[in-house]
């Protein structure tokens, strides 16, 4: 009891005494529960009760069929690895369990990818700001290939409007909605750039996101906590974040996924820009590359000499953002 | 005894700080320094002509040395070619009523630029020709753009400039300059957004971001 007093901070006398058990005083303020026999079975009792539910949903008379698989897939779901742990085997269970629940709670289906990177291959990106209108077919390419959230708008590419002679980003305008381009504006898109030296997979505390083989940025969004620190570390504001349950319409729904990139997200996970890794891996350029009518944006793998990328960055002189905190995007943007 | 903990403290906070931004592995390479540390990859397991099934390709010398690249054909899908179809025999009876006079030039100054520039005075004319009068091919409307617009032909041949099609894999199949511009009318006019940012809005009292 001495023990409990001196590491305890609120010094309640009916906590002290232990007899209200987790329903007293101080058991929410620190977190700490006061732990006594009452307060352990309390929370036993809680426990066993919550698995019996689970267990009773399985074998109940009155649960449908589709309703017991799903939940037992959801279940299953929950306890799934990390991705980068899993065996291929795994890797292709977890994608046909989630194929099985979108069949069954949305009536959708999905055919969702595990592609591994190829091998020889690096992405690179390189924007030419000479050529962007501000369009922003790219945005609504891109919302529409990567099923964001419709409800919080959620658009991975932003389309700054600068007057010509001010390239500062404190005064551009990403919120305009007029004839583009407007005299006397030059525009320019960001996104994540998918650094070669990332600060934002360096500070995630699970280790949701990571950097593959072939450079891209992903993240595991069963695994992330939705902590935010990755969007904290991004110099770039590369990252969004779920603030409530993604909602695209069933019609909009691509049904094309990979587990990395484009399928429907949860509440509280991190996502962004992935390169369009469900097509770039297949050989195909991600939907704001193929969108823009002007030919702004350039795709390719950096490790072919040949590529159009490595013509940009011989020929061009091209430039990247905060090039100075060496986190080596590979998005660069040139002007002709 | 309290302040010789802290400074304990400080120093190995103060060591650890200093020792751990030297990364002696990864120092700090940036990525021209990688893709030049790298071996040159010179295939990959994808192809761009498995998202062009129907198209018909010719080939154009590249800037990178030995290396070509390719264009899809323009003229298996033309309809009124060649020219010969109709201008060898007179013009009398057609299928299609787009007349060549519906065609506005608003390409260069008129001191510049007429039809006969790029299409030539021959009645039998199957294509296009250059400046010095030598025939191009309609599906390589590149050399003929390129006599007033070499900077940007330099730029599309190396693949700067333009769009590619059926993805990033090689072989590189670019668009014409055809493709995307008009030769008549080759500007593109002023058009509105397809879609708006979220900060817009935000402004306006919409959900926040």
């Amino acid at each position: 009891m001495a023990e409990h007093d001196k590491k305890h901070p609120c010094n309640d006398s009916a906590c002290r005494r232990g007899g209200s058990g987790g329903a007293g005083g101080c058991s929410g303020s620190m977190g700490h529960k006061p732990m006594n026999r009452r307060a352990a079975l309390k929370s036993m009792i809680k426990g066993a009760a919550v698995t019996a539910g689970v267990a009773c949903s399985h074998t109940s008379v009155l649960a449908s069929d589709k309703d017991k698989e799903t939940r037992k897939l959801e279940f299953e779901n929950y306890f799934k690895k990390n991705y980068r742990l899993m065996t291929d085997e795994e890797r292709r269970q977890t994608v046909e369990r989630l194929e099985r629940l979108a069949r069954l709670k949305d009536g959708i289906n999905l055919n969702i990818k595990t592609t591994d990177p190829v091998d020889g291959v690096l992405f690179g990106y390189a924007f030419n700001i000479g050529k962007c209108d501000g369009y922003m077919d790219c945005i609504k390419a891109c919302v529409e290939e990567n099923n964001q959230d419709r409800e919080s708008r959620m658009q991975y590419i932003k389309i700054f409007e600068k007057g010509k002679g001010d390239m500062r980003f404190e005064s551009a305008e990403a919120g305009f909605y007029h004839e583009v381009p407007a005299e006397g504006k030059l525009y320019m898109g960001v996104q994540c750039f998918q650094c070669e030296n990332p600060p934002c997979t360096k500070v995630c505390p699970v280790g949701a996101t990571w950097k593959e083989k072939d450079g891209i940025v992903v993240v595991d969004y069963d695994w992330c906590i939705g902590c935010r620190y990755c969007q904290a570390a991004c110099p770039y504001f590369g990252r969004r974040f779920n603030w409530n349950t993604p909602v695209v319409p069933k019609d909009e729904v691509n049904t094309n996924q990979h587990y990395l990139g484009n399928r429907i997200r949860n509440k509280g996970s991190m996502e962004k820009c992935t390169f369009c890794i469900s097509r770039s891996r297949d050989g195909k350029n991600p939907a704001c590359v193929d969108a823009c009518p002007n030919g702004a944006r350039i795709f390719g793998n950096l490790l072919d000499p040949n590529s159009e990328i490595r013509f940009v960055l011989a020929n061009k002189k091209v430039f990247r953002l905060k090039e100075e905190l060496d986190t080596e995007p590979k998005f660069w943007y040139f002007m002709d | 005894m309290m302040q010789k903990i802290l400074w304990t403290v400080l120093a190995i906070l103060l060591s650890a700080g200093l020792t751990a931004c030297y990364d002696p592995e990864h120092g700090h390479q940036t990525n021209i320094e990688k893709i030049h540390a790298t071996p040159a990859t010179t295939s990959v397991p994808l192809s761009s002509t498995d998202q062009l099934p129907q198209a018909t390709l010719v080939e154009v010398a590249s800037v990178h040395g030995t290396d070509h690249f390719y264009v899809t054909a323009r003229t298996d899908k033309m309809t009124n070619y060649p020219c010969a179809r109709c201008h060898a025999e007179g013009v009398l009876e057609r299928e299609q009523k787009d007349a060549h006079w519906k065609v506005k030039l608003k390409h260069a100054s008129a001191d510049t630029m007429t039809c006969a520039t790029c299409h030539g005075t021959s009645k039998r004319q199957t294509g296009l020709v250059s400046l010095s009068g030598k025939p191009i091919d309609f599906n390589r409307v590149d050399q003929l753009c390129a006599q007033c617009h070499f900077q940007q032909a330099k730029d599309w041949n190396g693949g700067a400039h333009g769009k590619r099609q059926g993805g990033w894999a090689p072989p590189r199949v670019a668009t014409a300059c055809t493709g995307c511009h008009d030769p008549h009318t080759p500007s593109f006019p002023t058009r509105w957004p397809s879609t708006f940012g979220i900060r817009t809005l935000e402004r306006e009292g919409g959900s926040h971001g």
